[in-house]
């Protein structure tokens, strides 16, 4: 039998605005944001606890977060030093255990099994953490601590900012029962909405609810949901040697200004899946998973993804099915597109091999590999499809 | 007086999500605890569940019988409560009656002086 497990997820509160305000301690108690001017519309990365009071938050256009707060402060942002912040605060935690799983630069996953004899309790290791952070670097930590990811990434939001929630082992349930779907990781506004047209709003009555009515309503997601709800989770905390490869891989690019034109929608979305391919192929991986992303101008954004048969990295085998996804996540609307993107998951290592009777596959499949390497060579835009001719270079 | 005690509070922020599920509510730490295992400290917040079997091993909120006050205990593997922090156990032949079970308990820190200092300068 698996031993308790105890996992911290340790987030840094309003982590670049934190480090701006290391850097100039005259932003300290004032509406501050990190992110690029309105007139490039720019969006704001950060907002300061007391920016988030007016409303403003995070990929907001900078434009209305300076309406609802005449007072913000705006902060370009300082390159390569939250890179470097970043690193000195989990190389800090990494005295603590060596089981550290960053999942991006203010955030990360922490397994501290086997350390209790060092530190103690994981609540207390994770107030020693939170002490030492601050003390040496000035960064606030706000720490979730449980015997699994899902629940401490759970408790760590209730503990922000610069606080520590620790859930009671075998407790995951009762904690989990009372709140709102919505807190559940991987529970967005389509599901939280189908889960509301059944009455299901809160994670007590998910849990609850029969396996086999929500595999039905959600497929192979339902009984996961139904697990999740209860506080189940059996994810491990990879470090870096331990992960097989990233989760997915993309591009997604803002139009400089909104556009509906389907030849520019497509040249686009052409181009960023040629890309997305290469890169499939530099690193050796296959792709199961393709989603494509619309973000329209009132910000509404839709999502839809397939999955093929067999994992590729085939440029031709995956266009087809990308046209489909732009035009079913353009559906009937009638708004301009201010964002398109393009990702691919279910990553697995792997070469792609033609069927018997796929030749011409085959030989498509060696042309992009000439493609390639002439890219590598002499630059991403010296052969592109014809029907993208017209796209700029800088695109 | 006790040298601590437990005083309901209303949530606020992200915790306030569990408002209006009348089974939970929560409990700050006032006064100094005793040094043990459970390392309670002043201020923190237990989030604690009504209407719930209790089982070995649980920390459970019981009424003391003394002017509606409460206190923590942790279930003994043979279902007797041991007092924590420096709350009491109930005396010899009480009936505890118990309130709720803890789930969880939340630690906050306050703003650091020193940048609120630097913001002055």
């Amino acid at each position: 039998m698996e031993a308790p497990r105890s996992v911290l997820h340790v987030d840094l509160d309003a982590f670049f605005v934190s480090v701006e305000r290391v850097l100039d301690p005259r932003l300290n108690g004032r509406p501050v944001v990190v992110g690029g001017p309105p007139e490039t519309r720019g969006v704001v990365a950060a907002a300061s606890y007391e920016a988030r009071q007016y409303g403003v938050h995070s990929a907001m256009p900078m434009s209305q977060a300076l309406r609802l707060c005449p007072d913000l402060v705006r902060v370009q942002g300082t390159h390569g030093v939250y890179g470097r912040a970043s690193k000195a605060v989990f190389d800090l935690l990494g005295g603590y255990t060596p089981l550290i799983e960053k999942v991006s630069v203010d955030e990360a996953y922490l397994d501290l099994r086997g350390t209790e004899h060092l530190f103690g309790r994981a609540l207390d290791a994770a107030d020693s953490m939170r002490k030492e952070v601050k003390e040496r670097l000035r960064l606030d930590l706000t720490v979730g601590v449980s015997q699994n990811r899902l629940v401490s990434k759970v408790a760590s939001g209730f503990a922000k900012p610069h606080g520590l929630f620790d859930v009671r082992p075998g407790q995951e349930p009762r904690f989990f029962a009372p709140l709102p779907v919505k807190v559940m990781p991987g529970i967005g506004p389509v599901t939280q909405k189908r889960l509301r047209d059944f009455h299901i709003e809160q994670l007590g009555v998910l849990a609850d609810t029969d396996r086999w009515f929500l595999k039905e309503v959600f497929g192979r997601y339902g009984p996961s949901m139904k697990r999740r709800a209860k506080g189940e989770d059996h994810t491990p905390v990879c470090p870096p040697w331990e992960r097989p490869a990233r989760k997915s891989i993309g591009h997604e690019r803002t139009f400089a200004e909104d556009t509906d034109d389907p030849v520019v929608l497509r040249g686009r979305l052409q181009r960023m899946l040629e890309k997305s391919c290469a890169e499939l192929r530099e690193k050796g991986w296959l792709a199961r998973t393709i989603s494509v992303k619309v973000r329209h101008a009132d910000f509404t954004t839709e999502t839809r993804d397939a999955t093929l048969p067999r994992p590729s990295d085939h440029d031709l085998e995956w266009w087809e099915l990308a046209q489909k996804l732009l035009t079913r996540a353009l559906g009937q609307r009638r708004t301009l597109v201010r964002l398109l993107g393009v990702r691919f998951s279910g990553l697995e290592r792997g070469f792609w091999q033609g069927g018997l009777f796929e030749e011409e596959r085959v030989e498509q499949h060696g042309r992009l590999a000439v493609l390639d390497r002439m890219r590598a060579k002499y630059g991403e835009h010296t052969m592109r499809a014809g029907d993208r001719l017209w796209l700029p270079n800088s695109g | 007086m006790a040298a601590v005690m437990l005083e309901e509070i209303e949530m606020a922020g992200q915790a306030s999500q569990f408002a209006g599920n009348k089974n939970t509510f929560f409990l700050a730490l006032r006064g100094t605890a005793t040094e043990d295992a459970e390392k309670l400290q002043e201020g923190d917040v237990f989030a604690v569940t009504e209407g719930v079997d209790v089982e070995a091993g649980d920390l459970v909120v019981w009424w003391t019988g003394v002017a509606r006050t409460l206190a923590l205990a942790r279930v003994a593997p043979d279902m007797s409560f041991q007092g924590v922090g420096g709350f009491p156990a109930p005396a010899e032949g009480q009936a505890a009656k118990v309130r709720g079970v803890v789930v969880g308990r939340l630690r906050q820190f306050a703003p650091d002086s020193e940048s609120e200092a630097d913001s002055e300068t």
